[in-house]
């Protein structure tokens, strides 16, 4: 669905109720002119009848007399142009003016109706006196005129209408929508680093300033939540690592007692090993908890990425051996890039562990640096038996494991941890491909930080 | 060294002073920042271990005001934090050192020890094995006259062991040492990497498996 400013919703809404209101405003001015002009009309037959009889009866020089011959000068002039019928008490024809072509219905004509004829609607009327019948009635074409005149006249006013309700209401809605318009803007400027700023809520009283009032109420609450996150991320680093660090100092202590058994010491050593994994884990949640408070922060040094990846490559040989995989490397002899060594580095580990992790016996990785417009650029591909589509959706998601298996170890912290340290620096993890033969991952970096 | 040792947590304190007193110093323990300040002033320490979490008055504010009323003992921070504005903090507050938690306790005495010596101890330029040398100038191996290829990794890891011959340490210890940052990687990594070494340089052995323990290098076997 297209979009339309409000402001012309409302103009375009205000229009066509302002055209429904003519046409309404129009048909009923029609139907109560028209009631009355009929019963005008009505009268008129009626009183043009009893001034028929009474020359009749003038004539006659007393009561109707039946047997007198009846004669076409009775009826009056102004009756000559009507159509008109007079018959005898047994049904005979008296007397038919000339705009008469056709007999006039005789059946139900006794009080006012509306007949056409040839086209034409005709109201007649039956009137009995003295032993006559008159039968009167006229074109309704005059009324029928006023009618028409309205419509034309409602013709006629409709576009000044249109136009005048279209620019009116826009103006208004403008005007009613300039607050909103600020709130907008005002609620844009309102971000992670500036969540103190508030909506200036205007004098009006009115619903707009309700709305700032309520909007400003979420805002603290925003602002209180968001600031308890920066705290928690300071405090939990705190309670976190200071068990640890106890729990490291004791292990330690244990194996430096000299008193102490190897195979206790050994064991001490599978603690400690513990501990560490522990602590990676803590660091990396820490992590997260910064990232999501736009508390990342990002040393910039110069640094080459391929002494680096030299280090990396080498580890991942190494992890490799046994899975028997092909380790293609396309490094450039240096590669300068300023960034975050340290979140560099648990960028590297993370993909190409993961390429090991997800591959298959006798497999292969690739692995590609290159400086490309003014970007660093990190491709590691694999062979295995890729992601699925439903699944490469949620690899970016925290604690979400690739495959379903427990085959592979790991917190799964992984790729999402990768990628919040990629953006912030203003590059970006991505996926490339995952099909059931290659699964590539890129690493983008702006190579001047 | 006289040391004071400045940390809430009572069990930490209680094996960082322990710690220190084995390897021969003079230890004090408080665990409060006013308390710190107190007993700073009054008492001349040579150095002071100072945690930056801390109720009352934190780390960086003790350290502030010991420098404005001269106190000059050295300073050692300790953070959990670890992220590294507190280090360039702590530094530019005139730290002298600074230390993550969790730290390995060997590492905190090493550190203490560096730090009374009045003048860094010159560095040596070549490391001595029996007939393996490592010269550190320009990281290159010979076993007698026979010059051996290692890569990165390699290196580092016989640098770390030729620096401390007939220490014996453990794949933990060598993990963190030779990868710096405590990550995931399997231990099995040090493995494959003591393998490698041994089949570049070990005839005869130099690198030694201590059962249940770990590795070291030395002439003979134990």
């Amino acid at each position: 669905m297209t979009r339309w400013p409000l402001r012309w919703k409302v103009a375009l809404y205000s229009a066509l109720l302002a055209i429904a209101a003519t046409i309404g405003g129009a048909v009923t001015t029609w139907y109560v002119l028209r009631y009355h002009e009929i019963a005008a009309f009505d009268q008129r037959l009626t009183t043009d009848a009893s001034e028929f009889f009474r020359d009749v009866e003038n004539f006659a020089g007393g009561p109707a007399n039946n047997r007198r011959v009846f004669k076409e000068i009775f009826v009056p002039l102004a009756m000559r142009d009507k159509l008109v019928e007079v018959t005898d008490a047994k049904g005979t024809l008296l007397y038919r003016s000339p705009k008469v072509h056709t007999p006039l219905p005789v059946d139900d004509v006794k009080k006012f109706h509306n007949h056409i004829i040839h086209g034409h609607t005709i109201r007649m009327a039956e009137f009995e006196e003295g032993g006559l019948t008159l039968r009167v009635g006229d074109d309704l074409k005059a009324i029928s005129q006023i009618g028409r005149d309205i419509f034309m006249a409602m013709l006629g006013a409709i576009p000044t209408v249109l136009l005048i309700i279209l620019i009116g209401s826009r103006w208004v809605a403008s005007r009613a929508i300039t607050p909103i318009e600020e709130i907008r803007q005002a609620a844009a400027s309102i971000t992670a680093q500036r969540l103190d700023q508030r909506l200036p809520v205007p004098p009006t009283g009115d619903e707009i300033a309700g709305l700032i009032e309520v909007l400003n109420a979420a805002f603290d609450r925003l602002q209180r939540s968001f600031e308890q996150a920066v705290r928690f991320s300071a405090a939990a680093s705190h309670h976190l690592k200071t068990p640890i660090a106890v729990l490291r100092a004791g292990i330690e202590e244990i194996m430096s007692d000299s008193e102490c058994s190897l195979r206790t010491q050994a064991a001490a050593d599978g603690l400690l090993h513990q501990v560490h994994q522990l602590n990676s884990i803590a660091d990396k949640l820490l992590l997260l908890a910064r990232a999501d408070a736009g508390r990342l922060e990002v040393r910039f040094d110069e640094f080459d990425l391929s002494e680096l990846l030299e280090g990396v490559l080498d580890d991942t040989r190494a992890l490799a051996e046994p899975l028997d995989l092909a380790i293609e490397a396309n490094v450039p002899e240096t590669l300068p890039l300023k960034a975050d060594r340290v979140y560099v580095g648990m960028i590297a580990q993370n993909l190409l562990e993961n390429a090991i992790k997800y591959n298959e016996r006798g497999g292969r990785i690739k692995v590609t640096a290159q400086a490309k417009n003014g970007s660093v650029l990190l491709n590691v591909g694999n062979t295995g038996q890729g992601i699925p589509e439903e699944r490469a959706a949620h690899l970016f998601e925290r604690f979400y494991r690739g495959r379903g298996d427990e085959r592979v170890s790991g917190s799964g912290l992984g790729l999402s941890t990768a990628r919040e340290l990629a953006r912030a620096h203003g590059g970006d993890v991505s996926l490339l491909q995952a099909d059931s033969t290659w699964t590539e991952l890129s690493l983008s970096l702006p190579r001047g930080g | 060294m006289r040391t004071l040792v400045v940390e809430d947590e009572v069990r930490l304190a209680r094996h960082v002073s322990r710690a220190l007193t084995n390897a021969g110093h003079e230890t004090a323990v408080v665990h409060d920042g006013e308390a710190a300040l107190a007993d700073a002033k009054k008492n001349p320490y040579e150095l002071i271990i100072l945690d930056v979490m801390l109720p009352g008055i934190d780390g960086f504010e003790v350290l502030r005001r010991l420098r404005k009323a001269h106190v000059d003992s050295r300073v050692l921070i300790l953070t959990a934090r670890g992220e590294l504005n507190d280090r360039v903090n702590g530094l530019a507050m005139g730290a002298d050192d600074y230390l993550a938690k969790p730290f390995a306790m060997q590492e905190l005495v090493a550190r203490v020890a560096a730090l009374g010596r009045r003048y860094a101890e010159k560095a040596p330029i070549k490391l001595q094995v029996a007939d393996l040398t490592l010269d550190l100038t320009n990281n290159e191996v010979f076993r007698g006259d026979r010059r051996i290829e290692v890569s990165v990794r390699e290196l580092t890891l016989l640098r770390v062991l030729m620096r401390e011959p007939g220490r014996v340490f453990s794949r933990t210890e060598l993990c963190e040492k030779v990868w710096e940052r405590e990550h995931e990687y399997d231990m099995k990594l040090v493995e494959v990497f003591i393998s490698r070494l041994r089949r570049k340089i070990d005839v005869p052995p130099l690198i030694h498996t201590v059962r249940h323990l770990g590795y070291t290098i030395r002439e003979t076997a134990p």
